[in-house]
């Protein structure tokens, strides 16, 4: 009879050996005297294994155990938020109702009969608003960052909880840091009148201007930026800076140094020059014979005209283009119809892109130095069964492939992902409910932290990693969905494959697609969140 | 309150059982206080659900070496930590080195750790479980999602080097 192996001399050793082959070896070393020694030596090193194991490691006399943190837990997280959003709404609140409503309109009220009127509420708390913004602003400005930063240490502490310590050095800093904070500089004018607002000719206004009026008229210079919203906006005076209208009408007459942006229902350049690029949307948008636009021209409404010169490109997305001034580049059109007119000029090449080639239009004397070029309108602008095509699928594979690349990555990277299950009845929920809850307040906490410029780069991170976690939820409940049909680990990549196709499926099933990938996205996110909070215990946790 | 009286008193008693755990299965102390603080705060959430028919410290030792275990796996950016199966079988018999009885005899505790924490990731885990945590093969191969054999062929791989390396010391010294 031939000796056991080694292996099976080691696991009898360890009373791991099957019964089967223990009988077998048992009767083997009744016969040999090797195998009984050689047996004897492996008991005897693992029961010196054993007691060295035990043996108390010296220095584990010594050591200092240190305080347990408790853990702040995500409804803790939760509650330290709401708070701080209280205290600032609060804040704001009582500011405003206490010096805002009572003590500014005090003397309306006793005079009048105060009616509730929601508009006039509304508009008086907008006026005062408008005119103490920048005060309440430089006020809250400290307030909001120390907030902030206080979300943040806490954040950490969540993270790294054992870092007491750093937290509470990060608060302190916050703190000293918004008090020595130096107050911004007012760099502001604001005006704000119901009727009429005029910047005379004789004026200068060395700041930026807001200015909110019925009718508004720049007749005079402003060094700064100009942001102006208004029945008519006049501007014949000269802006040094960036022109930011939003009104009914809005006529340049004069010089703007940076650059146009505007919406309006007509809105036009008269023998205006603008330094910079323009940038305006309007039913009609007019730039007359006299006016020059010294960078490029983008613009949207369903009249364009053009009897000026643009020195770069035009881009215009309008019903109608005409064009009969010189633009320096590329004209691009996305238009119903153009037409060059009289002695139009495009120096660089014409794109053209509408339903028909025959609706460009080119005077005798009409110019294009470059290449005319029509492009129809693209397959995606036009209304069609999305089902019907074969773009649909190719585009729905490509996705696939995708997802299921960018998962096996992420699933290599972070293995304890694999771990995540989708609980049943209230945890389901649970994983719903903090799914919808980041994807709602990610955005509200990065827009008030943008407000603050020294949470701008926060905020930055805040969107791309809400955008990253939307993208790589979806993976990560097909791979749970997988892992759920191939019963748990037994086939990971084919699991996540398959997950991944039922998911694409459902998500572009019609009628019901939409909410579907909502609530898979929601239950993915809420899966990500509590799996970087540690919320989740590992499956095989007892 | 009492949740966190008798929490405290739990923590005190165990910190040090679960830290030597951590620290052997890690092999590094910084690592080992880090996951002590996580097992515990692990303890602490889900200390509602402790079972008290179970040992206490079976429990928290479970949960212990998932923690090091998952730890490990992030470590090696690999769920195949264990090596395979069938390739170290072949080792086995590629490198078999006789059992001394002896030589491990004499060796004192402290020689016979040292040893041990020069033992890689897949030799160390299967050791500290199978003579440190006392469990049972059948616990080990749960606990690291591999079969039962592979478990008897990592420990015996696992004996195999330290023999080599204690062989060497006591060369060495001698």
């Amino acid at each position: 009879m031939s000796h056991p192996t080694p292996l099976q001399m080691s696991m009898y050793a360890d009373n791991a050996l099957p019964a089967d082959e223990a009988n077998i070896v048992v009767s083997h070393l009744d016969t040999c005297d090797a195998c009984r020694t050689l047996l004897s030596a492996h008991q005897s090193e693992t029961l010196f294994l054993n007691s060295a194991m035990h043996n108390d490691e010296p220095d584990l006399a010594e050591l200092v155990i240190p305080e347990f943190s408790r853990p702040a837990s995500l409804r803790g997280f939760a509650m330290v938020n709401l708070a701080t959003g209280l205290v600032i709404w609060a804040a704001q609140f009582l500011w405003k109702t206490i010096f805002g409503e009572l003590i500014v309109n005090a003397a309306d009220w006793l005079t009048s009969i105060y009616l509730p009127d929601i508009y006039a509420v509304a508009s008086s708390t907008a006026l005062y608003f408008i005119e103490e913004g920048t005060a309440m602003f430089d006020a809250y400005l400290g307030f909001i960052i120390v907030s902030l930063l206080m979300i943040t240490a806490l954040s950490i502490v969540l993270v790294r909880y054992r870092a007491r310590t750093t937290a509470g050095l990060f608060v302190l800093v916050a703190t000293l840091g918004a008090v020595t904070m130096p107050a911004p500089v007012s760099a502001l004018e604001i005006r704000r009148d119901e009727n009429n607002v005029t910047i005379a000719a004789s004026e200068t206004i060395d700041d930026t201007l807001i200015v909110a009026a019925e009718t508004i008229l720049i007749e005079g210079t402003v060094t700064g930026d100009v942001i102006a919203a208004g029945a008519t906006i006049d501007i014949s005076g000269s802006v040094g800076g960036n022109l930011i209208t939003f009104a009914e009408t809005v006529n340049v007459r004069g010089d703007v140094g940076g650059l146009a942006l505007g919406a309006a229902s007509s809105y036009n350049l008269n023998a205006a020059t603008v330094g910079g690029d323009l940038w305006a949307a309007g039913e009609s948008v007019r730039v007359d014979g006299d006016s020059r636009v010294n960078r490029n021209a983008t613009v949207a409404g369903q009249k364009t005209v053009i009897e000026g010169s643009v020195a770069s490109d035009v881009t215009a997305f309008s019903e109608s283009v005409e064009i009969s001034g010189n633009i320096g580049q590329d004209l691009e059109a996305f238009a119903g119809r153009v037409r060059l007119l009289g002695d139009a000029h495009v120096v660089g090449d014409l794109r053209f892109r509408s339903a028909d080639k025959d609706r460009l239009f080119r005077s005798d004397n009409a110019r294009v130095d470059g290449e005319v070029e029509f492009i129809g309108i693209p397959e995606e602008f036009r209304e069609r069964n999305p089902y019907a095509t074969v773009q649909f699928y190719l585009w729905q594979v490509a996705r696939l492939i995708a997802a299921f690349l960018v998962g096996l990555a992420l699933f290599w990277l972070v293995p304890g992902l694999r771990n995540l299950a989708i609980g049943a009845g209230i945890e389901g929920l649970k994983s719903a409910g903090i799914g919808f809850l980041t994807i709602v307040s990610v955005p509200i906490t990065a827009v008030l932290a943008a407000v603050t410029l020294v949470g701008l780069p926060f905020s930055f991170f805040a969107v791309v990693g809400l955008v990253t976690g939307v993208y790589l939820a979806k993976i990560v409940v097909a791979e749970v969905i997988g892992r759920m049909l191939f019963a748990q680990d037994s086939r990971p990549v084919l699991s996540l494959l398959v997950g991944l196709s039922i998911v694409i499926v459902a998500v572009n099933l019609p009628f019901i697609g939409g909410i579907v990938n909502f609530l898979l996205t929601i239950i993915g996110l809420g899966l990500l969140v509590q799996y970087l909070f540690g919320r989740v215990s590992n499956r095989k946790a007892v | 309150m009492a949740k966190n009286t008798a929490f405290e008193i739990l923590y005190r008693e165990y910190y040090v059982r679960v830290f030597g755990l951590c620290r052997r299965l890690l092999n590094s102390r910084d690592l080992a206080q880090d996951a002590t603080q996580e097992v515990f705060m692990r303890v602490y959430k889900s200390f509602g659900k402790y079972d008290a028919e179970q040992p206490f410290w079976q429990w928290i030792a479970a949960i212990a070496n998932n923690h090091c275990i998952d730890l490990l796996r992030q470590r090696s950016r690999s769920d195949v930590l264990f090596g395979d199966e069938t390739i170290e079988m072949q080792d086995i018999a590629a490198v078999d080195v006789p059992v001394i009885n002896d030589l491990i005899a004499l060796q004192d505790a402290e020689a016979i750790n040292e040893a041990i924490s020069t033992l890689p990731d897949k030799y160390r885990v299967p050791v500290v479980l199978a003579y440190f945590n006392q469990l049972s093969y059948d616990e080990i191969a749960a606990q690291l999602d591999i079969s039962r054999n592979h478990v008897g062929v990592l420990l015996l791989r696992a004996k195999q080097s330290l023999r080599t390396a204690l062989n060497a010391a006591d060369g060495g010294s001698s």
